[in-house]
């Protein structure tokens, strides 16, 4: 799908909240583990906000009859929404003709694997503008790059005027100050094995 | 030199910074399971301090600057450095705010700690620094809460975790700091209490 942004669930957590539109939907594409990222992404937006108001709902909907039940049950407050496999392009299509009765004053996020977002895309044209631009990816835990490691392990050789052999020597002897910097400068070479902690 | 002057020798001095030292130590476990669970709580509080407005930071920030880099040999524990925002030591004015977590007063806070993972025993906290800097050295140059990896020298005894405040050469004890409260402080508490300062 084209336009999709990646972000992680607790920046998608705070676009939702602070969502201003009328009747703002959202769609998370995801590889697979729906029902498990739209809880995940239930608990962000709870950590979010205050408990008063309508609670952030998380539905699985086989229909599009259900569906529309469930947004016309629960009009307000953040509904977050799977589809089982049952839930066809044909039911797709219905949501698209009669979308009149998916309109809630607070955000819609669709949590989709890729086909199922394809399958809005294209059996439901009027529904996927309503979505516009909001199409997310998520993106899991990051490490470090090779070039964010070299910029912080530049700043630890400076400031401690040692090269990283000479780290490495002086832990492997018993003679490396136990300073956190140590511990981090060693973990970015790989070395963490050779960090003490508990024992 | 007094017997409590007297460094590494087992006198009142070293007793006194040794039953610190457990009492500052004492603090129930309150880490995750999985050093990919502490990102997560980290991501989760920093985007509610996005939220919040304590930090002026876009939210798609936090996934920028938060990182888990593994950093062990293959086949032991494996241990990760948990960083936020890049490594400043000269604390100068920050010239792209989006490149570091930025707070509402001006503070800019940056952090890093190692975790050891292993399956049979419990998520281990090895060593961490957080600090707020304040570029303009008001009201102080910086706060950093450090923990040490486990040192053997004497000297270091009571000082394990300990806060520097405002000196790289002070160091004053410290309880030791769950993770995500000593985050929590950066972000929320090294404030002036009144707006004007005493003196």
């Amino acid at each position: 799908m084209p336009g999709v942004t990646a972000a992680d669930l607790g920046e998608l957590a705070v676009r939702v909240v602070e969502s201003v539109s009328p009747n703002p939907w959202f769609v998370l594409m995801v590889e697979g583990h729906a029902a498990e990222v739209a809880s995940g992404l239930q608990e962000e937006i709870s950590a979010l906000v205050v408990p008063i108001g309508p609670p952030a709902r998380r539905v699985s909907v086989a229909s599009s009859r259900e569906f529309a039940r469930v947004a016309r049950d629960h009009a307000l407050g953040v509904l977050i929404v799977t589809t089982s496999p049952a839930f066809t392009p044909t039911e797709w299509a219905n949501v698209d003709v009669n979308r009149s009765q998916f309109q809630r004053d607070g955000a819609t996020v669709l949590v989709l694997e890729e086909d199922a977002a394809e399958q809005l895309e294209n059996t439901a044209p009027n529904l996927a503008s309503w979505i516009g631009g909001s199409i997310w990816r998520l993106v899991g835990v990051r490490a470090l790059s090779a070039a964010e490691t070299e910029q912080r392990l530049v700043v630890l050789r400076q400031r401690a005027g040692l090269s990283d052999d000479e780290v490495v020597r002086r832990s492997e002897s018993g003679r490396l100050p136990p300073d956190p910097e140590f511990a981090e400068w060693l973990t970015l070479l790989g070395r963490g094995d050779l960090l003490v902690g508990r024992s | 030199m007094s017997d409590d002057r007297r460094v590494g020798s087992d006198n009142a001095l070293t007793v006194a910074m040794r039953a610190l030292q457990l009492r500052g130590e004492e603090v129930p476990s309150l880490l995750p399971s999985t050093a990919k669970q502490l990102f997560q709580l980290f991501s989760r509080a920093l985007h509610k301090a996005v939220h919040e407005e304590v930090l002026i930071n876009g939210t798609y920030d936090v996934s920028r600057l938060l990182r888990l880099t593994p950093g062990g040999r293959s086949g032991g524990p494996e241990v990760f450095a948990l960083t936020g925002g890049p490594k400043e030591f000269s604390r100068a004015t920050v010239q792209r705010p989006a490149d570091h977590f930025v707070r509402d007063d001006g503070g800019v806070v940056h952090f890093s700690l190692e975790v050891r993972e292993s399956h049979d025993s419990p998520l281990e906290l090895i060593a961490y620094n957080f600090e707020v800097y304040f570029p303009d050295r008001q009201p102080i140059p910086f706060v950093r809460f450090d923990l040490n990896d486990r040192g053997h020298s004497n000297d270091d005894l009571g000082l394990r975790a300990h806060v520097h405040p405002g000196h790289d050469d002070i160091q004053l004890p410290s309880p030791l700091l769950p993770p995500l409260e000593a985050l929590k402080f950066v972000l929320y508490r090294c404030r002036l209490r009144r707006d004007t300062p005493r003196s």
